[in-house]
């Protein structure tokens, strides 16, 4: 054996970059998800609205209480992501040889990625490099404040050429989150209970999907897949809901408003 | 790229020492599994909506009736 055993080096996040990054990213999903919300909320409520007096009557009561209710979710998940991320933070490693590439953090299992089984490797300035193979679930990504980071970027670039973002992985998300979102909104919204009903299938079928996606996923531990599917759970609590309400109590409301 | 690729063995043995030069990560806390943790996330979840609704119909009852 004449060749020398290849380079073994660990790299670790800089952990002075832990509260800014996490603002920044926070800061970023708010930039969507505000707007978001406050379409949401003001669709819903003029559906509610036209369809029931007593609704507006009621909404001096309410809006307060949503307003109240959205602030307050939104300041406790900022508060948790920082408390509970940095422990995450702190433990990521990022071990690599000539060829092969392994990611580890606490509460995760570890991704280990052979040079040979690489399909794509993409970077996004101002984000990093993600190191991706045939199977989705199974990815490395390499954040650009990982100390060493120029050197992570200079040896798998000799694994092969970086590739842009695609666009077209962007455009399935906005339209996966239009069709959990817009589904589940028809469910209420719908006056006619088979359009409901139809909505609230599409809601299942979408519901289920991204169940299934977020059991599978790597990159997320126990807790936060728990937050996810508890979202989505109470979300396919709708179609059954509406069905209690036309036939159990036979109160329909929705849009168009007879 | 010119390099001759490396064999199944040498590629294992080379996987053994990444896993070898991993630092270990220490006693971090075990996570409960995800069904507990989903089962005591929805019942709290169900019992923040049944304090709101009790809310909104205790909020109705006085305001309501003096429209």
């Amino acid at each position: 054996m004449s060749s020398s055993p290849p380079a073994i080096r660990s790299y670790r996040l800089d952990p002075g970059a832990f509260a800014s990054t996490t603002e920044r990213r926070l800061g970023q999903r708010l930039a969507w998800v505000l707007p978001l919300i406050f379409v949401l909320v003001t669709v819903e409520l003029g559906v509610m609205g036209k369809s029931s007096q007593a609704f507006v009557d009621a909404l001096p009561i309410a809006l307060p209480v949503i307003i109240l209710a959205l602030f307050f979710g939104l300041f406790r998940a900022f508060r948790i992501q920082l408390k509970n991320g940095k422990p995450a933070w702190d433990s990521y490693d990022l071990t690599m040889s000539e060829n092969v590439i392994r990611r580890h953090v606490m509460n995760l299992p570890p991704i280990e990625i052979l040079r040979s089984e690489v399909t794509r490797i993409v970077e996004v300035k101002g984000q990093g490099l993600t190191v991706a193979t045939n199977d989705r679930h199974r990815f490395v990504f390499v954040p650009e404040q990982v100390l060493g980071y120029d050197e992570v970027r200079a040896r798998l670039a000799q694994w092969r050429t970086f590739d842009p973002p695609l666009a077209r992985n962007r455009l399935v998300t906005i339209l996966w989150t239009v069709a959990l979102i817009g589904s589940w909104i028809g469910t209420g919204a719908c006056r006619d209970i088979r359009l409901a009903m139809l909505s609230g299938a599409v809601l299942v079928l979408v519901g289920g999907l991204t169940i299934r996606e977020t059991l599978h996923t790597k990159v997320a531990d126990n807790r936060t897949k728990a937050v996810g599917l508890g979202s989505i759970c109470f979300m396919l609590l709708a179609p059954i809901a509406r069905l209690i309400l036309y036939f159990g109590f036979h109160v329909n409301f929705g849009w168009p408003h007879e | 790229m010119s390099e001759k690729s490396p064999s199944p063995e040498d590629l294992q043995r080379e996987l053994e020492r990444v896993r070898a030069a991993s630092p270990p990560l220490g006693a971090s806390p075990q996570q409960p599994p995800i069904r507990k943790l989903l089962f005591k996330g929805l019942l709290r979840l169900l019992l923040l909506w049944g304090a709101l609704i009790l809310m909104f119909l205790a909020i109705w009852q006085f305001l309501g009736p003096s429209k």
